[in-house]
């Protein structure tokens, strides 16, 4: 039997999978010829689920039992911002787990984001072994290059769940580099602009024959295509309630309606100068009458409407230049990835900004799935002809006494790579070692994203300052933070247990897998 | 040389029980006095030859681990040797007498470079010409001599009796027509 590996594109908003067939990227197509699925997960009443576009229609009809956007959750905690803000606009209960972690509640049933997440997975996986006629189970994942540890680790716990062997959690931008370096002996300095549903990236490569190094990356995983929605769904809102003198901004379904509508005509915008939104039957008003919004929408206002978030990113631009320095002279070339850098604001700021014209060669919803496929196949065997020299892309910290943190592994170093500290021990017979991890580029813990606190027990029994304890952490190749322990006397092994991290332990993820697959996929007939 | 190939694993083995005791010049297999482009190069040739995924479908867990430990020791010399403050800490540290304690880039060494960072930045006195130095000192991390040499005669406008400056001039003027 062949060996096969996939590259999963697990997007916000939308998901994609490829191969490499005959020694070409391929986007797998379902049995409906669609190469894009929403990431959207609609639970049914008979236990079965639906993933994809079909569940995506069911936002409107089956609010409750509809999960969309997930990613924006992973491996965050239920306090953080995102968590509250979600909690807002999503038709679908949030609901707090263990250790401050967020858990969707759907149909009597409490799923951790992970699982969520293996659903679209589970999905992406059967459309390729529908397409081989073969069991396929290794795979590549990509993930915005911010994401912090907690959020690749859920991730990967995502694809485990799935029953997926995760041969690695790859950056997003990097993958997309990988896609267009393909193949080509290219030699030069490369901008990734990847905007996608719920998050931004950018990195600078320097690409050399077949060595692919991330010189810096930056990020935002607040920002994204979801943002432009919200802003043109808010001015919906604004329009109807003008129009009708009423206020609908409570009304959860007129809102779900607004935001389809505002999705629609955001994607229009890149074709056409002006869109007539025609929304019927939006709210039904004290007087038991349905009221329609008809309201005509213009570029400019949307661009308007849009500005700030599109400097936003170039402010995520600037910090990648500086980190690297370099200067927009210095690049070779702008390569755009995700959907929303169709907009034609974005492709003139893009222009502006690096005084060149963008590089579209490859779809940029496709792209990342293609480079994620290039990478799959290259772990395959020991004949890989391309590696990729990526980095870190947030401090990696440790909490120190008073809330302050200092820093361990600086961004944008190169990974793998490892660091140790010593700490010694501060009473007699003491026997346990404490430490919490961090992330961010902040002093101040409260400001930076806590990892987990990591306890190291069985310490020697001596008097106090003779145990010295050597932690040394670890940045793995997925970018994943690994803490470890040791005496440097005895040269033993701490046991190392990991507490207040919202992340599912080896029990919990083996348990969500026997669910994920004793979970059927249903079909519902097909895009309409 | 195809490293996957089982001939090298005992030697893989071996150097990453001996990698403890090597400088990062060693590691990377350059001259102390190795260009920027030198480093650079040293690293992809390593990556080629050492990275991880080259391994990855070797069923071999104690060989992988070693690649693995070999790799980030790789990474972390390109790390301070690509850095030019890291790099001249770290030269003078591995030429010294405590050459064994100051092998890898620790703690002590970190605190001592932004000691030294902190000692440069007040270098000049007034606040126009602390913004020309620092600008002076970015430019001289891109090896922007000309710009440098600008910045700091700028820098000597607002304080024309400053010799460390004066030194740094005379310095960048030898550079940017080098």
């Amino acid at each position: 039997m062949k060996q096969i590996a996939m590259g999963i594109d697990l997007g916000t908003s939308n998901s994609c999978v490829a191969i490499v067939e005959d020694g070409e990227p391929t986007v797998l197509a379902n049995e409906w010829g669609e190469l894009i699925h929403a990431s959207c997960v609609s639970f049914l009443e008979d236990g079965s689920v639906i993933v994809g576009n079909d569940a995506k229609k069911n936002i409107i009809t089956a609010p409750n039992f509809t999960v969309s956007s997930a990613k924006r959750l992973i491996g965050r905690f239920f306090f953080s911002e995102e968590c509250k803000k979600a909690q807002a606009v999503m038709p679908y209960a949030i609901v707090e787990g263990p250790n401050n972690s967020v858990r969707i509640a759907v149909r009597d049933q409490i799923y951790t984001l992970p699982e969520i997440s293996a659903m679209v997975l589970k999905e992406m996986r059967a459309i390729v072994e529908a397409h081989v006629g073969q069991s396929v189970t290794k795979a590549v994942i990509t993930v915005p290059a911010f994401f912090n540890d907690s959020q690749r680790q859920e991730t990967k716990n995502a694809g485990r769940i799935a029953g997926l062997e995760v041969l690695r959690i790859l950056n997003e931008p990097t993958a997309a580099a990988l896609a267009y370096g393909f193949g080509q002996n290219i030699h030069q300095r490369v901008v990734i602009y990847d905007l996608g549903g719920g998050t931004f990236d950018v990195s600078i490569l320097q690409i050399g024959e077949d060595v692919f190094e991330v010189l810096a990356t930056a990020g935002d995983t607040y920002l994204g295509g979801d943002d432009f929605d919200d802003r043109v769904m808010q001015w919906l809102v604004q329009q109807f309630n003008q129009q009708y003198q009423m206020d609908i901004s409570g009304d959860r379904n007129a809102i779900l309606k607004l935001k389809e509508a505002a999705e629609r005509a955001k994607i229009d915008l890149s074709e056409q100068d002006s869109v007539h939104v025609h929304v019927p039957m939006v709210h039904t008003g004290a007087d038991g009458y349905s009221y329609d919004l008809e309201v005509d929408l213009t570029r400019p206002q949307f661009n308007q409407m849009v500005m700030d978030l599109v400097q936003r990113t170039f402010k995520v631009c600037d910090e990648a230049m500086q980190s690297a320095r370099l200067t927009a002279n210095d690049v070779d070339g702008v390569i755009l990835v995700g959907g929303p850098t169709r907009l034609p604001i974005i492709r003139n700021s893009v222009r502006h900004y690096f005084q060149r014209e963008p590089n579209i060669d490859v779809d940029p919803d496709l792209v990342v799935a293609l480079g994620a496929a290039i990478q799959a196949d290259a772990l395959l065997d020991t004949t890989t002809s391309t590696f990729l020299l990526d980095v870190t892309p947030q401090t990696l910290r440790l909490g120190t006494v008073g809330g302050y943190t200092e820093p361990i592994i600086d961004k944008n170093t190169a990974i793998p790579i490892d660091r140790t500290r010593t700490f010694v021990t501060a009473s007699d017979n003491q026997e346990k070692v404490r430490i919490r991890v961090y992330q961010g580029e902040s002093r101040m813990a409260e400001e930076c994203q806590m990892l987990g606190e990591f306890e190291f027990s069985g310490l020697r029994q001596a008097k106090r300052g003779e145990v010295k304890v050597e932690v040394t952490f670890e940045i793995d190749t997925d970018g994943i933070v690994n803490v470890s322990a040791r005496d440097t006397e005895t040269g033993q092994q701490a046991s190392t247990t990991i507490t207040l991290s919202g992340g599912m332990s080896d029990d919990e993820i083996e348990a969500a897998a026997a669910r994920n697959q004793a979970t059927e996929l249903a079909s519902s007939g097909g895009p309409a | 040389m195809d490293y996957t190939h089982p001939q090298y694993w005992p030697q893989l083995m071996q150097l990453s029980q001996t990698i403890d005791g090597l400088d990062y010049y060693q590691i990377l297999n350059i001259t102390q006095m190795a260009t920027p482009g030198e480093v650079q190069k040293a690293y992809y040739g390593l990556a080629r030859a050492l990275h991880p995924d080259k391994f990855y479908g070797i069923g071999d867990d104690a060989l992988r681990g070693a690649v693995h430990k070999i790799y980030k020791r790789v990474t972390e010399s390109y790390s301070i040797l690509r850095d030019d403050q890291k790099r001249k800490r770290y030269t003078q540290d591995i030429n010294g007498e405590q050459r064994n304690e100051k092998l890898r880039y620790n703690e002590a060494s970190e605190q001592q470079q932004k000691q030294e960072e902190r000692e440069a930045k007040e270098v000049a006195k007034t606040p126009q010409g602390k913004k020309l130095y620092a600008q002076a000192q970015l430019d001289m991390q891109k090896q922007n001599w000309a710009s440098a040499y600008r910045n700091v005669q700028s820098a000597m406008m607002f304080e024309p009796g400053n010799d460390a400056l004066k030194a740094l001039k005379d310095e960048l003027a030898a550079k940017k027509d080098a």
